[in-house]
């Protein structure tokens, strides 16, 4: 079942191209490597995903049915977003982070429900931080505090994970585990769309991957293939024995 | 919120409504606590707890600790009503004063919001800069009109400072409706208010129509802090601090904060006003006044004290 499908889609700010003729679907269990250069129009293709943008032509469809007819509850419902760098000025607990994602499913006047707390609580323990459950969003280290926002996008049971270069700020034990938890999720059914710098980790643990360049695929295929240095160089326009080096 | 420490939090109320009623230079006479000093008392606790709510949601919804009724505007444009009233030659007892000082409040802050408002959209950091501005223009055409006018200037500046008055049974009344509702407002959208304060790029993927509730929250806190100032002019750092304690001691839900704030907030200013009464009888200090010079110190305290939010 294709969870998620762009079809011919462009979209422009102030008539600047961001994304051109842009075509590729994501499937049930399917982990999805966007990379490119900064400006390539990765942060957009994620803003349409989630429906906060609507594309100028072409069509994107969740579920089978088009992205922009459903309400921002029924698009929650299919795709929960994982935001970069998140700051939280007030010392929520990781459980109260994660419990938000429960949000969507209920009317706004209600408070949330016991089944609520245990799919929070279960969310934090499939990102392997139940033990935290209680402290400070801002007491826990920052990837733990990514960690927590990964089990807000959990904690709703959408089928679909938009996580937007989650790993930027963390250091190299919680990039590795970060993305370790993202595969065994994905190991469990769960499909998600990355954008990352990371070249090198999100390949190893993605099933494929959308290189981005000005706005179009230079490359959809398996994520493996996407490190070859003749294509790096030319998405990030750089020498190819630079683009070795790196990728 | 568990109920021990709501029940904890009222019992300190009682006791700070107990110890208001009791202290004046009159000393403990029935007949002047409850005349003339039971007004005044509620008048204090509603106004505090007013405030104090207003800066609960403010704070949230700007994502901004720092942030009080009075950044959006709301006060300066009350205040300036107040002086256009002033100059109309109305005091409190006219009907007309509180239309216009809340009428300023509210007109103040819809200036704000819409000079805010670029593309449809209303961030955080733009609302505060545009009620900076608003603020300081009214707040400079207020002081206009005082030194122009010193005959009328004196009283208008007990307002400005922040005086708890006798007052007509009617905006009491008043004031008690619109606080109660917005504390009961803000308690209901206690969850929304959760997740526009932890980012609001999130909060509209988490199905919160943001805009809207953001067009409500700014309008229920102006309002809230309109019907304070109508009563009781410009009473300063309670809206700050009491939100930051009541957040410290009960923790950042909005649901549980909203009653806290109110609860906290109405202790505080029965209190300060109570010192405003005695401290210099027969003179009467501006409850303002009691609010900075104990608020400020208290602020630093719990910044200094705690660590975790707000340090970053």
């Amino acid at each position: 079942m294709r969870l998620l499908a762009f079809e011919g889609v462009s979209f422009s700010y102030n008539g600047k191209s961001a994304i051109d003729g842009l075509s590729f679907s994501v499937g049930r269990g399917e982990l999805l490597s966007v990379f490119g250069p900064n400006g390539s129009g990765k942060s957009t293709l994620l803003r349409l995903a989630c429906g906060a943008l609507r594309p100028g032509t072409g069509s994107i469809k969740a579920g089978g049915r088009p992205l922009a007819g459903l309400a921002p509850r029924e698009q929650a419902a299919l795709a929960a977003y994982v935001p970069s760098e998140p700051y939280v000025p007030f010392d929520f607990t990781a459980l109260d982070i994660a419990l938000m994602g429960r949000s969507p499913l209920l009317r706004w006047w209600r408070d949330y429900r016991p089944e609520d707390r245990e799919a929070a609580l279960r969310a934090l323990d499939a990102c392997g931080i139940a033990g935290l459950a209680g402290r400070g969003i801002n007491s826990i280290s920052s990837g733990e505090r990514q960690l927590a926002f990964l089990a807000q996008a959990l904690a709703g049971g959408a089928p679909l994970l938009l996580l937007d270069e989650p790993t930027s700020h963390l250091d190299l034990k919680y990039r590795s585990a970060f993305f370790g938890t993202l595969a065994a999720l994905r190991e469990g059914g769960l499909s998600a769309i990355v954008v990352s710098h990371d070249l090198r980790l999100a390949a190893a643990y993605s099933t494929s991957a959308l290189v981005l360049s000005g706005g179009r695929a230079l490359f959809h295929g398996p994520a493996g293939e996407a490190l070859a240095p003749e294509l790096l160089a030319r998405a990030y326009s750089m020498p190819p024995e630079a683009a070795a080096r790196l990728a | 919120m568990s109920s021990g420490k709501a029940a904890a939090a009222l019992l300190g109320l009682a006791a700070c409504a107990a110890l208001a009623l009791v202290s004046g230079p009159a000393g403990a006479d029935p007949d002047i606590i409850l005349n003339i000093r039971l007004p005044r008392v509620l008048a204090a606790a509603l106004v505090g707890a007013a405030l104090s709510v207003a800066g609960a949601i403010l704070q949230g919804v700007l994502k901004n600790p720092l942030a009080d009724p009075y950044i959006i505007g709301t006060s300066s444009g009350a205040m300036a009503g107040a002086a256009g009233a002033a100059w109309l030659g109305l005091g409190p007892l006219s009907p007309l004063f509180y239309l216009l000082v809340g009428g300023g409040g509210l007109g103040a802050t819809a200036a704000a919001y819409r000079l805010a408002r670029i593309k449809g959209r209303t961030s955080g950091v733009a609302m505060l800069l545009a009620g900076v501005a608003v603020s300081s223009f009214l707040a400079a055409l207020v002081m206009l009109l005082v030194s122009l006018d010193r005959g009328r200037g004196l009283p208008l500046l007990s307002f400005l400072l922040g005086t708890v008055r006798a007052f007509e049974p009617a905006a009491l009344a008043a004031l008690a409706a619109v606080t109660l509702a917005g504390a009961a407002a803000a308690a209901l959208l206690g969850r929304q208010l959760d997740i526009l304060s932890a980012g609001e790029e999130g909060a509209t993927r988490l199905g919160v129509p943001v805009e809207r509730m953001k067009l409500v929250l700014f309008s229920l806190a102006a309002l809230l802090t309109a019907a304070a100032v109508a009563v009781a002019g410009a009473v300063g750092f309670v809206g700050l601090i009491v939100p930051h304690a009541a957040r410290r001691l009960f923790g950042p839900r909005h649901a549980g904060l909203a009653f806290y704030s109110a609860v906290c907030g109405a202790g505080f200013l029965m209190l300060a006003d109570a010192l405003a009464r005695t401290a210099a009888a027969p003179a009467e200090l501006p409850a303002g006044v009691i609010t900075a010079l104990a608020g400020a110190p208290f602020f630093l305290f719990l910044l200094r004290r705690s660590p975790g939010e707000d340090r970053r």
